[in-house]
């Protein structure tokens, strides 16, 4: 990707991207391999922004390129279920929708039930405007200095009977999604996705930097249309139906002068467009309209009792649906902002940052480039062909019941005086014949001595690993051999104190063993000098 | 970027099962190196580069044992007179006989002039082959180290060997590369900038990386740890029934439940500190008698780990005093103290009451006949410290697990008797009452509380961790000599 691609990406960041978005950082601080998420987002970061634009550390991450990341681990998203965004996108998609219809539909009823007219009794205009004017009115008004208060952080976000609603509703929807989704998963996914929900039920919507503004809208959004509902089932009543609106009072301090006064004040933000008689009723037309019921219907007069509508339905628009409209609208603003500001704010955010920002340390492995000397690049010989199980303990010594000589190659004190080796041997079961002063591989010399049947006892110790060098000389002594005359390989461990005449550790033992079978001869024997 | 010339290279070498390879799996924090008890495994010259991002810090370079110690050097000292670099003129020698394959692939980077490391096993005596060796590598000239290796802890021989070693090279230092800690492996590079002034800068740079990178890990892993406490101490195993099935559900199986999951998140939290410390390939074993291989839910956990009943009242009662004390400071102190005093005593009382409990089912009868029942969360005040005992223990084990022996099991906390032996019962007052203190305020309904508690707790944890980390205790056995 571009520079020029990271900033394509740019755009709006919604709620289900900011779940989305904690959801891969959960992911990834929870999985096995932490460093490796570390790496990857350090590896992406570098090839497609700072090969670019440079790795200037702002203080403040950038949203574009949080999007960008994110945008690439929905990618990368593999596996069964969907991204707890989309899940969150359909849950307050179809609270949207919900909410919508219940607005639309509870408008609807309470009207239909208030324009209930059959010919006896006008709508009680008073009735109709303490209910679906007044009620609204003081609504909004708490709705907007809670509103304003939360956001203007008077009220502290954790408080509140709707937030506790919203919390409770959140519960309610991941528990279902639980049951029904989550429970189906592996174990580690299941418990991811708990802990991941428990984190928005808990956290996030408790401070409700996110998570609470997109409900808080929707919820808006009922009001507005439920006040659609008010004013489409009124003008289609209007319409389609013949009604009557009137108002009473048993009050004698009420006359029509009062009401007539109320009704110009509240239709002041309208009646320089529509007057008298057209945007709200005249004096007249409250007179006429006024209901007595001993009098009865029939002497009222018909305009009076139509004179009403206008009024009811722009006092609907104007103090039910506008403020509606404009806390949804100041709602959906906040909301823009919450998750605008998100990326730069939120903890989450600023680690995914700074893990850009922080320099991986790794090993990379490979054969060591400077061959320029060696002859090629084919495998290099190994000493032998297949390994052994690793073995613990003492090896058991195997005493020859030959007649032996004696030879031990290198530094063991220089014991090679004849009856001390013997004495040191005897107990063990050696037969030392005699003790060699130089090295038989040089010449074969000191063969001369030696009998048919009889053993060379070549000393070395098993902790030194039988290199080349050793296998040469070995060898060489070996090929110098009279008919008749055997090799073995006597090994001591490693000394202790002024003794050399230690046990071999099996191990030590088992690669001698294999060591000079599988490079010398098979009839070169591997014996341990002492038993454990 | 560093050209190759400015890159400091050392070339890991030595006689074969020396522990050669080990070295390097420890400084580079690579457990893919393959290592093993056989001698002769390594056969080829491989480059082990640490790297930050792309760019090359520090190169080792793993190397065959020598082969032919004997004849090399009477070779070398045959051609001394030659004015080509000794390695580089064996090199150019040998290079078609297979028979010194290995010589040639250990003198190559000696040829190109890599620093040489050569490692020696201290806990053996020194031989021929041995004199034969440090010969050849002061032949060549190179800046040059040799590491005392003591595979079998015997220390022996220790003296003979830093007594020679002095004699061919710039440094001696005692490393075991089976149970370096992080202060031992920085002391290690500090000694390895001595090495070659020009190399300096490059080390120096490099240390410091090192630093910031195992900072870095140790905040990682307190992050991971303080999470792994505030879902632990939240969590809770939920099942819904129809209100007559009630007694029919078997509570044992669902406490057996809750015990499974919270095991579920501290493996979780294992798992996620083995990966900030780089142990990919293997799992290291745990030794059977330590605390950690036995399940969370034991008795001898809970007797061995965590803080003692009297650590927890005390606690308790600071912190109910605490809040007292702004009561009575609240009433000009008109009180006489008699909040802080009821408070000290309410909370040693509730303590009392609830360090006996563990989790239990609590069953919540809801509408339309259905009921609810529940395990956890648990609030019986040790299991936070049993638990964060378990995780520290974790943490010091995995710190000092060397990445040079998958296959070697090491003896930790072996704890035996009845007295509290992890972590938390020796911290000071002070830490205990902090963080019991968060700990407790987790559990608080205000999410902001809930938060500055996690920020605090993560903060504190990663100082205990930094000290485990640094504990210069271990560096003692460390020796450097220079010549």
């Amino acid at each position: 990707m571009k520079a020029g691609k990271v900033k394509k990406t740019e755009g709006h960041w919604s709620s289900a991207d900011v779940v989305d978005l904690e959801y891969f950082l959960m992911h990834a601080s929870s999985s096995e391999n932490p460093g490796e998420s570390a790496q990857q987002a350090r590896y992406w970061f570098q090839q497609h922004v700072a090969e670019h634009a440079g790795e200037e550390h702002a203080e403040f991450p950038d949203p574009k390129v949080l999007k960008a990341w994110l945008k690439h681990q929905k990618k990368q998203h593999k596996g069964d279920t969907p991204l707890p965004g989309e899940s969150w996108q359909w849950l307050i998609g179809m609270l949207f929708w919900l909410l919508l219809f219940a607005g639309l539909l509870a408008g609807a009823g309470v009207t239909a039930s208030l324009l209930d007219y059959d010919g006896a009794q006008p709508v009680n205009v008073a009735m109709f405007l303490c209910l679906l004017v007044g009620v609204q009115l003081i609504w909004s008004f708490v709705s907007f200095i809670v509103i304003a208060g939360k956001g203007l952080q008077w009220i502290p976000l954790h408080a509140g009977f709707s937030l506790r609603l919203l919390q409770s509703l959140m519960h309610w929807a991941s528990t279902r999604l639980d049951r029904h989704l989550i429970s189906k998963l592996a174990t580690e996914k299941r418990m991811v996705w708990e802990s991941f929900w428990r984190q928005l039920r808990d956290d996030h919507a408790a401070s409700g930097k996110f998570l609470l503004w997109p409900i808080l809208t929707r919820i808006q959004m009922a009001g507005v249309m439920f006040n659609v509902g008010v004013m489409f089932t009124l003008m289609t009543s209007v319409v389609f139906r013949d009604l009557a609106f009137g108002w009473q009072t048993s009050m004698q301090q009420i006359n029509d002068g009062t009401v007539a006064t109320v009704v110009k004040t509240l239709s002041l933000p309208w009646n320089w467009i529509w007057g008298e008689g057209q945007g709200f009723p005249s004096l007249a037309q409250i007179e006429g309209s006024r209901i007595i019921l001993k009098d009865g219907i029939g002497a009222m007069q018909n305009p009076y009792l139509t004179s009403w509508w206008p009024f009811l339905m722009m006092a609907v628009a104007v103090y039910g649906f506008i403020p509606r409209m404009l806390l949804w609208l100041w709602l959906s603003v906040q909301e823009r902002r919450q998750v605008a500001l998100y990326p730069i704010q939120s903890a989450s955010c600023q680690k995914l940052w700074s893990r850009f920002h922080t320099r991986y340390l790794h090993v990379t492995t490979k054969p060591f480039d400077n061959h320029s000397h060696s002859k090629d690049n084919a495998p290099a010989p190994s000493l032998l062909a297949d390994n052994l199980a690793p073995t613990a303990g003492s090896a058991q010594s195997t005493v020859l019941d030959v007649p032996c000589w004696f030879y031990m190659d290198e530094g063991l004190g220089s014991p090679n005086e004849q009856s001390k080796i013997k004495s040191l041997l005897s107990p063990y079961g050696w037969q030392v014949k005699g003790v060699l002063d130089s090295s038989p591989s040089d010449d074969g010399s000191c063969f001369e001595r030696f009998c048919s049947g009889d053993c060379l006892l070549w000393v070395e110790e098993a902790w030194q690993p039988p290199i080349q060098e050793k296998m040469k000389r070995l060898k060489a002594c070996h090929g110098l051999l009279p008919p008749g005359v055997f090799l073995c390989v006597g090994l001591v461990g490693k000394p202790r104190g002024v003794s050399w005449l230690t046990p071999v550790r099996s191990r030590d033992l088992e690669i001698w063993q294999k060591f000079v079978h599988q490079n010398l001869s098979k009839e070169i024997q591997v014996r341990a000098l002492v038993a454990s | 970027m560093m050209n190759a010339s400015e890159i400091p290279t050392f070339a890991v070498v030595g006689h074969p099962n020396e522990g050669k390879s080990s070295v390097v799996a420890t400084l580079t924090e690579d457990d893919s190196l393959r290592i093993s008890d056989f001698p002769g495994e390594t056969t080829v010259c491989s480059d082990y580069s640490v790297r930050v991002d792309d760019e090359i810090l520090i190169r080792f370079l793993d190397t065959p044992g020598f082969q032919h110690p004997q004849k090399t050097l009477e070779w070398m000292q045959q051609h001394s007179a030659q004015k080509q670099h000794p390695a580089h003129a064996f090199v150019e020698a040998f290079r078609e006989d297979p028979e010194h394959h290995h010589d040639v692939e250990l003198l190559i980077p000696l040829a190109a002039g890599a620093g040489i490391i050569y490692v020696v096993d201290g806990s053996r005596p020194m031989r021929k082959n041995d004199v034969c060796e440090m010969e050849i590598l002061r032949m060549t000239g190179n800046p040059r180290m040799a590491l005392i290796n003591p595979k079998e802890g015997d220390d022996s021989f220790l003296q003979t060997w830093k007594e020679n070693c002095a004699k061919s090279f710039n440094l001696t230092r005692i490393f075991n590369a089976h149970h370096a800690s992080f202060v031992e492996r920085m002391a290690l590079f500090e000694s390895l900038k001595r090495m070659h002034q020009d190399w300096e800068p490059a080390m120096l740079r490099a240390v410091g990386i090192f630093e910031c990178d195992w900072k870095t890990r140790v905040s990682d892993t307190a992050q991971i740890i303080s999470d792994c406490l505030v879902e632990a101490l939240e969590f809770q195993v939920e099942m819904f029934t129809e209100k007559g099935e009630i007694e029919s559900v078997s509570r044992s199986k669902l406490i057996a439940q809750y015990q499974l999951d919270i095991q579920s998140l501290e493996k979780r939290a294992q798992s996620s500190i083995r990966g900030v410390y780089r142990h990919r390939k293997f799992r290291p074993t745990l030794p059977e008698q330590s605390i950690l291989a036995e399940d969370l839910w034991t008795e001898r956990s809970w007797k061995m780990l965590g803080l003692s009943r009297r650590q927890v009242l005390m606690a308790a009662a600071v912190l109910g005093g605490g809040a007292g004390l702004k009561l009575d400071i609240l009433f000009a102190n008109l009180s006489f103290g008699m909040f802080t005093l009821s408070g000290a005593a309410l909370a040693l009382a509730g303590t009392w009451v609830k360090g006996e409990n563990m989790a239990r089912v609590k069953v919540k009868k809801l509408r339309l006949g259905r009921a609810s029942l529940t395990v956890g969360p648990n609030r019986n005040p040790q299991f936070p410290f049993v638990l964060i005992d378990r995780l520290l223990l974790f943490f010091q084990w995995m710190i000092r697990w060397s990445h040079a022996r998958p296959d070697v099991q090491d003896q930790i906390q072996s704890i035996e008797g009845e007295d509290k032996a992890g972590l938390s019962s020796s911290w000071t007052k002070k830490r205990r009452e902090l963080i019991y203190k968060c700990l407790k305020q987790l559990k608080h309904k205000k999410a902001e509380t809930k938060a500055e508690a996690s920020e605090k707790l993560k903060a504190e944890i990663e100082s205990i961790l930094w000290e485990l980390s640094t504990d210069t205790t271990a560096v003692s056995s460390s020796l450097s000599i220079e010549k």
